[in-house]
């Protein structure tokens, strides 16, 4: 769009979602004059995926534009959609397109994505059995929920947990197999999923845990039911699978700078070749506890992509790197309930500690050797937002005071100069 | 239609009309409105929506309710009594003609 080919190559995106839009944005605001490519294998503009399942019982399917048109225009990033990365070429330093097309890049930036894990059943592939990842999912769910009278949702994580939850809300039947012995055991404590647990069943959902699906029976190509490894058939006329979620990394795994859980960086969120980076969900990067994560959440993409945009701008001008560090947090919106996370812990391997206001709004605390490591609220955005800010000074707190409710949880934060030596640490240390 | 004017903190101004009711927030993301980021996409989840209403629309405006007030406190920019998390504030014909103030920061 700016005329003729360009002498140097420039900065190229793969990927169209929070991560490699927030990532072109922050390198145009620090290098006004770089070539920058953002490559969406979607034929839509980017949009915003979490408001997708709020709006499966609305009227229509809301798509909200992760950025207008014009913004890309304005910033001269060059957008292009529906014509996916076939290739790196890391000896040219180019990728190639399913078009044909051929581009170069100085830097390269892997932001990919994630798609949900298909489960192998039989069955699986009947009418009326769906996943919930892109705005095409949720147009194709939306418009066969009208005629459904009984759900089944197939994994109690997030997704499956939201959609459960507003189906009850208008009436329809829903039933949530969960294969491990509680619902979110990958997400939360076992204290907080013990009282989604209670809210759901209260909204009328069924939640079966310990229950595994292990095939799909219809009649005529439609879905009829779910038979679980007991034996038992639960009648369903539509099955919402949300099993977790898998990283694309074909393109960088036939490059060599993947595994199968993801493309593997640095703390820069550098893959093993210096003009190659990652971020968002596909990127599986070191923590500060020293393990590999994949985070999957709009502010672990969003902190990423203007973490990697500063490192490249760094290279190009031979200034330091900084690493990634940044509070991870979450949430998932179930009907009424408001489930805020923040931080990320070893749920297991923590004590819990309750700051409770009622039934329906409580925050649980979770402390591993004195260190607070995760808050998981519900309905009690003012503990997350703290909850937040203690993470992000590495505060230790005094557990029981932190349970009485009458003290808000921001007057534990520390002052700056009484923090922990860890928390003073520089971030790129 | 209605109409909303937004004011970023260098003075310069956008009018956005709108046919249709759709909340402030989304009418300043579809319509490249900087400053306003909904980074959540509306759920009053994150707190970069923030907007100063001005005074003479204050009154107009629905309740804060319990989880945008909490989270009003986590806004980047400082927080004021015409303060409000625009994703909750939905521009219809009882709101023409508001006008909104960008803070620097979100």
């Amino acid at each position: 769009m700016n005329g003729g080919p360009r002498c140097a190559p420039g900065v190229v995106v793969i990927g169209g979602g929070h991560a490699g839009v927030q990532t072109a944005e922050t390198i145009r605001k620090a290098d006004p004059d770089v070539d920058i490519t953002v490559l969406s294998d979607e034929v839509p503009a980017p949009y915003q995926r979490p408001p997708l399942s709020k709006s499966l019982w609305s009227t229509a399917v809301e798509t909200l534009p992760l950025r207008n048109r014009d913004f890309f225009a304005d910033r001269r990033i060059d957008l292009r959609q529906g014509d996916p990365v076939t290739a790196i070429e890391r000896d040219h330093k180019r990728v190639t397109l399913r078009s044909g097309g051929v581009l170069a890049y100085r830097d390269l930036v892997i932001a990919t994505g994630s798609r949900p894990r298909r489960l192998a059943l039989p069955g699986a592939d009947l009418d009326g059995v769906f996943y919930l990842r892109d705005l095409a999912d949720a147009t194709r769910l939306h418009r066969a929920l009208r005629g459904v009278r009984h759900l089944a949702v197939l994994g109690g994580g997030f997704i499956g947990l939201e959609v459960a939850a507003s189906s009850a809300a208008v009436g329809l039947q829903v039933t949530v197999l969960e294969a491990a012995p509680r619902m979110l055991a990958r997400s939360v404590s076992a204290q907080t999923s013990g009282r989604l647990y209670d809210w759901h069943v209260a909204q009328g959902v069924r939640l079966r845990a310990g229950v595994r699906a292990v095939g799909l029976v219809g009649d005529r190509d439609r879905v009829t039911g779910v038979v679980t490894a007991d034996g038992a058939t639960v009648a369903c006329d539509a099955v919402l699978i949300g099993a977790g979620s898998q990283p694309n990394t074909e393109v960088a795994l036939a490059a060599g700078l993947a595994d199968e859980n993801g493309v593997l960086v640095d703390r820069y969120l550098r893959t093993g070749d210096p003009a190659i980076w990652s971020v968002g969900d596909c990127a599986s990067f070191p923590a500060a506890d020293g393990a590999r994560r994949r985070l999957e959440s709009v502010q672990n993409a969003v902190d990423q992509g203007r973490r990697v945009s500063a490192n490249i701008v760094a290279t190009a001008q031979g200034r330091d790197l900084t690493a990634f560090r940044a509070v991870a947090w979450f949430w998932s919106q179930q009907a009424s309930l408001k489930l805020q996370i923040a931080g990320v812990a070893d749920t297991t391997a923590c004590e819990v500690y309750e700051r409770r206001y009622d039934e329906k709004k409580f925050s649980h605390l979770l402390v591993h050797e004195g260190r607070l490591m995760a808050v998981e609220s519900v309905n009690a955005a003012a503990d997350h937002l703290a909850a937040r800010k203690l993470l992000e000074v590495g505060a230790t707190i005094d557990p029981v005071r932190a349970q009485d409710v009458g003290v808000p949880l921001r007057t534990l934060i520390p002052e700056a100069g009484e923090l922990s030596p860890r928390a003073a640490e520089p971030a790129s240390a | 239609m209605a109409k909303v004017t937004f004011r970023s903190s260098d003075g310069s101004e956008a009018v956005v009309g709108l046919d249709t009711p759709m909340s402030i927030m989304r009418a300043a993301v579809t319509h490249n409105v900087a400053g306003i980021v909904g980074e959540c996409g509306g759920n009053a989840m994150c707190a970069t929506c923030h907007v100063y209403v001005r005074e003479e629309f204050l009154d107009r405006l629905p309740e804060i309710e319990d989880e945008e007030e909490e989270m009003l406190d986590g806004v980047t920019a400082p927080r004021s009594h015409r303060s409000r998390l625009s994703c909750q504030l939905v521009l219809d014909d009882a709101l023409d003609g508001i006008v909104v103030d960008i803070p620097e920061a979100q």
